[in-house]
């Protein structure tokens, strides 16, 4: 015998209101004349005992009631004497994101879990089926089986570097019993330490639904701090020989500062220290052209996954840089990127074109080109009709009057130090058909002054919407000048930097002529011949190699989102599964005794409820024997007042 | 506030005046009464009736001397019929005779305070109008019969008192006393006996019309007193329906007029047990009367008056 909801009990208080009207109340009806006083006073004499009775049955009777009430609300449950329970139906989800890895006390969540998962399935019967969702295998079916096979699963579960959804997980499991239960009882099982991001949407309603009964850890989750993401260059590749930084973004509760360390190449290559919520900048050494690999940590703590994030950068030349005007601004900008080893000038076939829209070639080459705007706004004709012919969706528009400035930027340097620049001469920037949001910086108005795109003769444009000449605007004199050829030549003009960074269980296609991958844990795949590959869950660098020789680089890392270790509240579930029949418990025992509800035996809310309504039948008629009877002699009520 | 019968619209005397055409006012109901009219006129009409009744009446003739003949109709004494005047005229007649008596009657009436109570105000009328009315009915047929009438009422202690004499002209006087008088104050009706007893130096009939909330000891000692002093007595113990049916109320607090008590009670926990009380007492009123010689007639307050008059008429007769 056990009770489903044993909170409810307390409503049993209830059944001392009866008690305490019974002791307290008085008659205190209204006031009737009537003169035969002497006949009622011997009646009452005579009847004094029974009513006495009567009244004590009633009061017996309504405390009943609400004993009855309080119980059946209570769900209360029997084991059918000796009998296991009737064949079940389970699919037993298990979250074995990355979240299940933090330490509570001395113990993982996920061997919590596990635990839980094993003593239900102690419980089985031999006709019971089971099917194990593991929500943190991406991709992996579920594993059915009976209790033995589904216990030697469980024990090899462990935490997955990836983020679950319990909400698909439990739409699967109904879509599976409603296929497979052949007859049996059909019951949902999920533990899970209901981190707050483990659903992703809430479910369509769950009537008809088999029960979803949910244990989640009892204590309150451990601190947890992480590196959530590394930026190298700001965005800009790297490039050889140059020194660039690794920016680290700190995630987690507190605002202890945090040791951070930058690792290159398994060699400690930078240290720094920031509070959760900022970034550590970590300088990274200049290196040649090529793949560098790394990792950004920090000291470990309750959860280790999220410590340490691999990430994979490729080293590149600097880019060959021309320019086709006599910008003298402009040049100067670039010999001093030149001479800072961030750029090389060239006089043909350079990476990137610096091009003014009216008269330069910016139709030509396969590389990006950056097209400055018309000079004058006689030139706007022509210079849309050269855009249109170089496959590029902008036009020029009518200067803007008066001056106009950039939209302040947060945590970008560049922005800021453009905050200070003033345009004299600005050209709208109006798309032809439709565009997709591709500005790159914005003015104040939210009107675009740099947009990019592919152009569709092949390579990359970026259009900008002032002259940088000292007569169109501060910029050419100002400290940003250089910082934003720079960004323009490093950042936005090249085309998208190739893919590192890869999220578990995706997947991808080879180079030609790959031979293998190298795993993390440095055990590889032979792939010869295949077009795609389909990485695990395990995070670290995947190498990509034909031959012997390393030709790209990926970094798994696990979803930052799996660092909050934040829980969702038991009500929260209520709104992400509407009209689900849900049993939510932190309590090993009452887990324990809430799966398999078939095997409790029938709930006895039903059979309470029909005493119930036996009791208040009687409660009805009794108190009905008491009550004035409609149309007998004698039923009104001569002469009332107040009482 | 209850509404006594006595105040009635014009559309419901209408209808009481076409029923009482159409029936005999004695076997009218109450409030078919009241919508009649006053005092007098309603007790003329309720002895007339009930005269016109009489010859179907199992009751045999009183009177000693001859007045008139009339058709014989079926249910007539046989005793009566004149077989002389059948034997002339081949037709049955029947011998009607006139009363010729000196006896000295004397009206005794209840007017405490639980008198003026009635069950279902507009409807029923309150025992103290049906006492009034009995009155003046009874007395009424007693002046016609030759009788003499007298009357008092009492409440603790004697209100009216009309000394008895007989004729038409003493029954408007009788009249006149009775109209105004009210229900009030508690009842003491032992006092009363024997203050009436004091006053009656012949003896006579003495009629009580009482709803007997009273000291029944004390009354019955009262009136076992009166017998001793060779009185006859009636009693006509008035009881409204809802005295021995208790009101459908729910809890409530019953109050007594008469005492200013007060009893809280439920009345349908208590509804059995009252009416066996209720019972029990009738029932010993019945059975400490009558081996006094005394009798006692229970007249309900929805009952037409003819019952009543039948019983006063049965204790004339063996009066003789």
């Amino acid at each position: 015998m056990g009770l489903l909801n044993p909170l409810l009990l307390m409503l049993a208080g209830a059944a001392a209101v009866p008690l305490l009207l019974h002791l307290f109340q008085r008659h205190q009806g209204p006031r009737v004349v009537f003169p035969a006083l002497r006949y009622l006073r011997r009646a009452e004499k005579e009847s004094a005992r029974r009513i006495r009775i009567r009244q004590l049955l009633l009061m017996l009777l309504r405390i009943l009631a609400m004993l009855l009430i309080a119980f059946a609300a209570a769900r209360p449950f029997v084991r059918l004497g000796g009998v296991g329970h009737a064949p079940t139906a389970v699919v037993l989800i298990i979250d074995n994101s990355l979240s299940s890895s933090a330490v509570m006390g001395d113990r993982r969540v996920i061997d919590d879990i596990k635990e839980r998962a094993l003593d239900m399935l102690g419980d089985a019967a031999p006709d019971d089926r089971f099917w194990l969702l593991r929500a943190g295998n991406a991709g992996e079916p579920a594993l059915a089986g009976d209790a033995a096979s589904t216990m030697t699963l469980v024990r090899e579960t462990e935490p997955a570097a990836t983020a679950s959804d319990i909400g698909a997980a439990i739409e699967h499991a109904r879509a599976l019993l409603a296929a497979g239960a052949e007859g049996r009882a059909a019951e949902i099982q999920v533990l899970t330490d209901l981190q707050v991001n483990s659903f992703r949407a809430p479910l369509a309603s769950g009537s008809n639904a088999p029960p979803v009964i949910v244990w989640h850890p009892s204590d309150a989750p451990p601190q947890n701090r992480s590196i959530t993401d590394v930026q190298l260059g700001g965005g800009m590749a790297p490039v050889e020989n140059q020194r660039t930084v690794a920016s680290a973004a700190v995630s987690g509760t507190g605002t202890t500062p945090i040791n951070v360390r930058l690792t290159v190449d398994g060699r400690l290559a930078a240290a720094a220290s920031a509070r959760p919520g900022e970034s550590a900048v970590l300088a990274l050494p200049p290196r040649g052209a090529g793949i560098v690999e790394g990792t950004v940590d920090i000291d470990a703590d309750a959860m280790h996954a999220d410590d340490r994030r691999f990430f994979v950068a490729r080293v590149l030349p600097p880019p060959t840089v021309q320019i086709t005007s006599d910008a003298p601004f402009i040049a100067d900008a670039l010999a001093v990127l030149a001479e800072a080893g961030r750029i090389r000038m060239s006089s043909g076939n350079a990476d990137v074109l610096i091009s003014p829209a009216a008269t330069g070639p910016i139709a030509q080459g396969r590389g990006a080109v950056v097209v400055l705007p018309p000079t004058s706004p006689n030139e706007l004709a022509a210079v849309n009709g050269r855009l249109a012919a170089a496959g590029i969706p902008w036009r020029y528009g009518a200067p803007v009057p008066g001056e106009a400035r950039f939209a302040p930027g947060a945590n970008d340097p560049l922005l800021t130090a453009l905050e200070s620049a003033r345009m004299r001469v600005t050209y709208t920037l109006t798309a032809e058909g439709a565009v997709t949001d591709s500005a790159l910086l914005r003015l104040s108005d939210g009107t675009p002054w740099a947009v990019h795109g592919e152009r569709r003769v092949g390579g990359t444009y970026v259009l900008l919407g002032s002259p940088l000449s000292v007569e169109a605007s501060t910029l050419p004199t100002s400290a940003a000048m250089i910082p934003l050829l720079d960004r323009l030549i490093s950042a936005w003009a090249p085309s998208l930097p190739p893919r590192t960074e890869i999220a578990p269980g995706s997947e991808i296609s080879l180079p030609a002529g790959t031979t293998a991958v190298q795993r993390p844990d440095e055990t590889k795949d032979d792939v010869a011949g295949a077009a795609a590959y389909h990485f695990g869950t395990l995070p670290g660098i995947y190498r990509i190699l034909r031959d012997d020789s390393l030709i790209a680089a990926y970094a798994m890392n696990a979803p930052a989102s799996e660092s909050d270790l934040t829980r969702l509240k038991e009500r929260d579930l209520d709104e992400l599964l509407p009209g689900w029949s849900l049993h939510v418990t932190d309590d090993a025992g009452s887990w324990r005794r809430a799966a398999f509800r078939e095997r409790l035996g029938r709930e006895l809310w039903r059979p309470l409820l029909l005493a119930l309504l036996l009791v208040l039948l009687v409660e009805t008629s009794i108190a009905a024997a008491g009550r004035p009877r409609r149309g007998t002699a004698g039923a009104r009520v001569p002469d009332t007042e107040a009482g | 506030m209850s509404t006594h019968p006595g105040d009635r619209t014009a559309t419901d005397r209408a209808e009481g005046i076409r029923a009482s055409r159409s029936q005999r006012a004695d076997l009218l109901k109450p409030h078919e009464l009241a919508a009649l009219g006053g005092l007098e006129f309603v007790a003329r009409q309720v002895v007339e009736g009930f005269i016109a009744g009489l010859h179907r009446s199992p009751h045999r003739g009183f009177s000693v001397e001859f007045a008139e003949h009339r058709m014989y109709q079926p249910g007539d004494d046989l005793r009566y019929i004149d077989w002389r005047m059948f034997g002339r005229s081949d037709r049955y007649y029947i011998k009607q005779f006139e009363e010729e008596t000196n006896l000295r009657s004397y009206m005794l009436l209840d007017v405490s305070a639980s008198m003026a109570w009635t069950s279902a105000p507009g409807v029923l009328p309150e025992k103290i109008w049906y006492a009034k009315q009995l009155a003046a009915s009874l007395s009424l047929m007693l002046v016609r019969q030759g009788d003499a009438v007298g009357m008092m009422s009492f409440d603790s202690e004697m209100r009216t008192h009309v000394a008895p004499r007989g004729g038409r002209r003493h029954w408007h006087e009788l009249l006149r006393t009775l109209i105004p008088i009210e229900a009030g104050g508690q009842t003491d009706p032992g006092s009363a006996l024997r203050d009436l007893a004091g006053r009656l130096r012949r003896k006579g009939l003495v009629i009580l019309i009482s709803d007997l909330l009273v000291d029944p000891e004390e009354t019955r000692l009262a009136l076992r007193f009166l017998r001793h002093r060779g009185h006859e007595v009636l009693v006509f113990h008035l009881l409204d329906p809802g005295e021995r049916e208790l009101p459908g109320v729910g809890e409530v607090r019953f109050f007594d007029p008469e005492t200013d008590e007060e009893l809280p009670a439920s009345a349908a926990d208590v509804r059995r047990e009252y009416r066996e009380a209720v019972e029990h007492a009738l029932e010993e009123w019945r059975r400490e009367l009558a081996p006094q010689g005394i009798d006692y007639v229970l007249v309900g307050t929805d009952e037409p008056m003819a019952q009543a008059l039948r019983a006063y008429l049965h204790k004339r007769e063996k009066l003789g």
